[in-house]
Formats: structure tokens, C-alpha cells, sequence
């Protein structure tokens, strides 16, 4: 590890994910030349820092945009190429392509010298892929249990039992169904509503 | 024809939920009327398209298995069976999906300076190539043009009408740009001009910002444009789901020939997941600009021709991009002609017996022979009125 006299770019439009890849990168003493959040002048950008490695959103359609000049820049001193070399391991490949982690090296890098920050980028790619879904979750779980205590609400005032007997009903309700709680909730809810 | 012995109308995919990759372009349709008016369905096939952002991820994605096939740029499955640009990964197309559909747009401000006003037929792509030269003389810095992929049609089809211009590529600094992004690159003076698919230049037209001066069908009549793509390893491990995309898709471009200018196309292209409201400006005037001729059935419009493949990759050594031979045997592995003929002959179609044929006005046959006859193929013209063949003719 440690500085290896790289230089990196990061474009990426999740400024979280972006901040994420380059605090470690940093950390490991990689220097981070430039964070790019949108790509509009992405190739203004790779002309004027002329980075080592550019890891780049999967999805970012500036990917064209960098491969058309990886290939005008043939000629050029500084031709920047997909990372995977014909001998890199294709399991490497589509982990990162799975995580979204794409990048471009300079031409006669070598890719022992670039698996260590690509093997930072997918880590916080997929720590951050982790992070969206369990927010998901966790959002969709309290929506369910909003849902919950509005029909239960609705019971209590409708039948005038208290909190206990509202929440047996429904789940009462929920197991001669074979529904989900929060699905026979939403039922309660939509005929109390009507009522 | 069919020594592979699968019973076409009873196919068993090995596999039935499939995801398939797609760009949002007009071309994208046959994908979009496959599983809006149920043809994959009919196959037993439940597909979810994803939509893509770049050609990049496209061959990425069906590269590492990510997708099942995609629509591709015509020279995708050939660039990426030769390693050029990326790790080589055998890829192969047995269906194009369609042709033509690409334009050269110039920025208005450029073009108006130049002199080059539309036609009632669109522009003479040969005047506007000459009024373009005789403009640049006078202009101090290098024409700045974008195409989408440096592997793509467009990025030929735009050398190929400079070079028969008379101007040279040196005169021109090429970028690439995404679809999406063209109008607002020639809005914002970023770019001189770009080709690209529709509906781009169309709406750059009618956004007021650019003008076409050239169009693809100018520069040669017949090029294929959007192939389905599959690796060759998915091909080989799924016969029987591959028959059956290749029907639904094939059923979805014959549907498309009576159906191409209709609201129900509209309705489904401007679903959300596909073009979007993108395409609304195009609804009064119609989303296929007549002098554009984008085609997806009829006569040979969906045969693989090896012979179109030697072209691509005359035009990618053209470019500086392949060095080896234009007679390469990677043509007969890429398109896969046999299985073209295969699924057009379950579905009652004639298709071409030959695989290469000489290209051009003057070498082409006006008839051909066919699986079920004499089959006339579409008119086959390049703008300088050359030949293309390859030795073993």
C-alpha cells in the first residue's frame, strides 16, 4: 500500500459514494486529483489533470464519451484504456461491473499496481449499494407501521375497544386471509374511510 | 438448413425470464413492440428490457453476463469478437434489427453560414459536403464534430461523407457524445455537428438548433444499423431461448412495417422506461422523418450479410482501428447467417442463400436467390457509386 504515485479521478453523480471512494483512497495515500459529480465536461476535465486511472460510474453515460477518446488518443502520449487486461481474472470484472465500478487506465499501467484501488472503489460501491437498500427498508418499514397505527386508530374509534383488542382484529384479520398486516391495515383503512 | 433439429414451433427455452439491454432510440422498437404487443410472451418468454446509458455498458453487461443480449450498434458484436476496445469476449448477431435511421446535423449557425439550406427531399448530401469544404477554408480551428461510439455506424457514416467531401479528417477533431446530449452540445456551441440516431436530429431540427445536411440512407442505402447481440457463450448454452427471442423480435419488425408511422408505436415508445416524453415534439409530424428511411422488414433487411460485416471492418481499418485483414474469417462466426435463415424459414420468410455478396449499385443483383425463391433486395446505393466485394466472389 501507500502512495503509489497514482493519480485518480472519480466521476460519479452519488456525491456520498464519490466522498466515500476517495476518503479511503486518500487514506491509503492515493491522491484523488479530481471529483467530478456531473460529467457534463468530462473531457475537458481528463485533458487538463491527464489522470492515471478514472473510475467512473457503470451507468454515467459519459462512458462513450471517454472510450471515443481512448481511442482518438491512440496516437496520443496519453491513451486511457478499459482496465480489464486480456489476463485480468473476468470474476474481478463482473464484480465491479455488478457493484457499477467502471474504470479507464492509462495505457502500460499495470494492473497489479491498479487492483488496489479498484479493489477500494467496489467495496464502497457495494457498501453504498447496502446502505440504499437497507434506507429502503428501513423506510418502508415505518411507512408499514404508519399504515398499522392509522387502522388501528380507525378501529378504536370505530368499534370503541381500546389498542389491544384493535391490533387483535387485525391481526385476526390478517390471519384468516393470509395477508400481511400492513396489506389487511390498508383494506381497514380504504372501508373505514368509506364509511 | 435446420440441421440443429429443434421443433420451431414448440421451442422449450432453457431459460424464460430474460433481461435484455436497450438504448433509448427510435430503433430500440423492435425490443419495445416485442413485449408491449406480446411477442415475446407468445414464446414463453417473460423479458424485462433495461434501459442503458451507454454503449460502453451495453457490451459490458452482455459481455459479463449482467444481460442475456441487447440491441447493438451494428459493429459491436465484431469490435468486441476482436478485442478492440475492451477484452475480447465472442459475440455474434444472427438478426439485424434495423437500417438506416442516422443523419449528419450540423449546427444551424454553421450550416446557415456555409449556405446549406434543406431541400424539399432533405439536403443534397454531396452539394452540403462542398459548400461545408469551400466554409472550412476560411475557418482557423478544426471542425468539431461528435458521433456516439467510436465503434458505431455513425462514426463511419460521418467519415465516410467528408471524406467523399474532399475533407480531411485531419480538418475535423472528433469527440464523442452521448444521444441525449447532442442537442444541447450544438445549443450551447460545444460542437460544430454530430452524427447520431433518432429522434436527435429531428428534434435538434425542430428545437431550431441544428440542421440535417446528410443523411445515413445518402451515404449508403442499406447500412445495418441495430443488431440483437448475444455472447457467443450464451448463444451456445440457450438454443432454444435464443430461437425464440429471435422469433418475437423478427415478429415484432414485421409488425413494425404495418405499424411504423401508427399512434399505438407512439403510445408504446413514449411509455416511461422507453423514449418518454422525449419524443412528444415528434407526435403532430410523425416519429420517422421520411428521408431517413429507417427500415425494419422486408427483402433482406434483417439478414446478417457477412459481406456488410467485411464493409464495417474496411471502415474501422479506415479509421485507424483494426489493422489486420478486411477477409477475415471472425465475419462468418459473428453473423450468424445459418440461424437467420433457420428462424425466417419457421416463420414462412425468404431469405438470401448466399452470405457474402458484392456491395454497391453496380455489383448488386437486382434479384437474388432465395430459401423460397427470387428474393429483390433493397436498394443498395453508396454516394460515391462504389463497390464493395471481397476477393473470394
Amino acid at each position: 500500500m501507500g502512495n503509489d504515485g497514482l493519480s485518480v479521478m472519480l466521476v460519479d453523480d452519488e456525491t456520498e459514494r464519490a466522498a466515500m471512494v476517495e476518503q479511503e483512497l486518500q487514506a491509503q495515500g492515493y491522491t484523488v486529483v479530481c471529483r467530478l459529480t456531473t460529467t457534463a465536461a468530462l473531457r475537458h476535465h481528463v485533458e487538463r489533470v491527464q489522470p492515471d486511472i478514472v473510475i467512473i460510474d457503470m451507468d454515467s453515460p459519459d462512458r462513450d464519451t471517454l472510450e471515443h477518446m481512448s481511442v482518438v488518443n491512440q496516437q496520443n502520449p496519453r491513451p486511457i484504456v478499459f482496465f480489464a487486461d486480456k489476463d485480468d481474472n473476468p470474476n474481478n470484472i463482473r464484480a465491479a461491473i455488478k457493484a457499477g465500478v467502471s474504470a479507464y487506465i492509462v495505457d502500460g499501467l499495470k494492473p497489479n499496481r491498479v487492483k488496489p484501488i479498484l479493489d477500494v472503489a467496489i467495496a464502497r460501491f457495494e457498501e453504498f449499494q447496502n446502505l440504499r437498500s437497507e434506507l429502503l427498508q428501513t423506510r418502508t418499514e415505518l411507512e408499514d407501521r404508519k399504515l398499522i397505527e392509522k387502522a388501528k386508530g380507525m378501529l378504536m374509534k370505530h368499534q370503541g375497544c381500546d389498542e389491544e383488542q384493535a391490533f387483535r382484529t387485525l391481526r385476526k384479520l390478517a390471519m384468516d386471509r393470509s395477508q400481511k398486516l400492513v396489506d389487511v391495515a390498508r383494506s381497514v383503512i380504504q372501508v373505514l374511510e368509506v364509511l | 438448413m435446420s440441421g440443429t433439429g429443434f421443433d420451431m414451433d414448440r421451442l422449450v427455452p432453457e431459460k424464460e425470464r430474460l433481461t435484455l439491454g436497450f438504448v433509448a432510440l427510435l430503433d430500440s422498437a423492435p425490443l419495445v413492440v416485442a413485449r408491449e404487443q406480446g411477442f415475446f410472451t407468445e414464446q414463453g418468454l417473460d423479458v424485462r428490457l433495461q434501459r442503458e446509458n451507454s454503449w460502453a455498458s451495453v457490451r459490458d453487461k452482455v459481455a459479463y453476463g449482467l444481460l442475456d443480449g441487447a440491441q447493438m450498434i451494428a459493429p459491436m458484436p465484431l469490435a468486441s469478437s476482436l478485442g478492440l476496445g475492451a477484452p475480447p469476449v465472442a459475440m455474434e448477431t444472427a438478426l439485424v434489427m434495423s437500417r438506416n435511421g442516422n443523419a449528419i446535423t450540423l449546427a444551424a449557425g454553421l450550416a446557415d453560414a456555409a449556405g446549406i439550406e434543406p431541400g424539399e427531399e432533405g439536403a443534397d448530401p454531396l452539394l452540403s459536403g462542398r459548400l461545408l469544404r469551400a466554409h472550412l477554408t476560411g475557418l482557423e480551428r478544426p471542425l468539431k464534430l461528435a458521433t456516439v461510439y467510436p465503434y458505431s455506424c455513425h462514426h463511419y457514416q460521418l467519415r465516410y461523407w467528408l471524406n467523399v467531401s474532399g475533407i480531411s479528417p485531419r480538418q475535423v477533431e472528433f469527440i464523442g457524445a452521448p444521444p441525449k446530449q447532442m442537442v444541447d452540445l450544438l445549443a450551447s456551441g460545444q460542437i460544430d455537428g454530430c452524427c447520431v440516431g433518432e429522434p436527435w436530429n429531428s428534434l435538434a431540427e425542430i428545437g431550431g438548433v441544428g440542421r440535417i445536411v446528410a443523411t445515413g440512407h445518402q451515404v449508403w442505402s442499406n447500412m445495418m444499423e441495430k443488431v440483437f447481440g448475444v455472447t457467443r457463450q450464451w448463444a451456445d448454452e440457450h438454443p432454444q431461448t435464443y430461437r425464440a427471442v429471435l422469433m418475437a423480435l423478427l415478429k415484432a419488425c414485421r409488425w413494425l412495417e404495418s405499424h411504423q408511422h401508427s399512434e399505438s408505436l407512439y403510445q408504446c415508445l413514449s411509455l416511461p422506461p422507453y423514449l418518454d416524453l422525449e419524443i412528444e415534439p415528434l407526435h403532430d409530424r410523425g416519429l420517422f422523418a421520411p428521408q431517413l428511411e429507417q427500415r425494419f422488414y422486408g427483402a433482406d433487411t434483417n439478414f446478417p450479410w457477412r459481406s456488410q460485416g467485411a464493409w464495417l471492418l474496411g471502415q474501422m481499418r479506415e479509421a485507424g482501428q483494426w489493422q489486420g485483414p478486411v477477409d477475415n474469417p471472425v465475419l462468418d462466426e459473428v453473423f450468424n447467417t445459418d440461424l437467420y435463415r433457420e428462424v425466417a424459414e419457421a416463420m414462412g420468410l425468404n431469405a438470401p442463400v448466399a452470405d457474402y455478396r458484392i456491395e454497391g449499385r453496380d455489383g448488386a443483383q437486382s434479384e437474388l436467390s432465395g430459401t423460397r425463391g427470387v428474393l429483390v433486395p433493397n436498394t443498395n446505393d453508396f454516394i460515391d457509386g462504389i463497390c464493395f466485394g471481397l476477393r473470394h466472389f
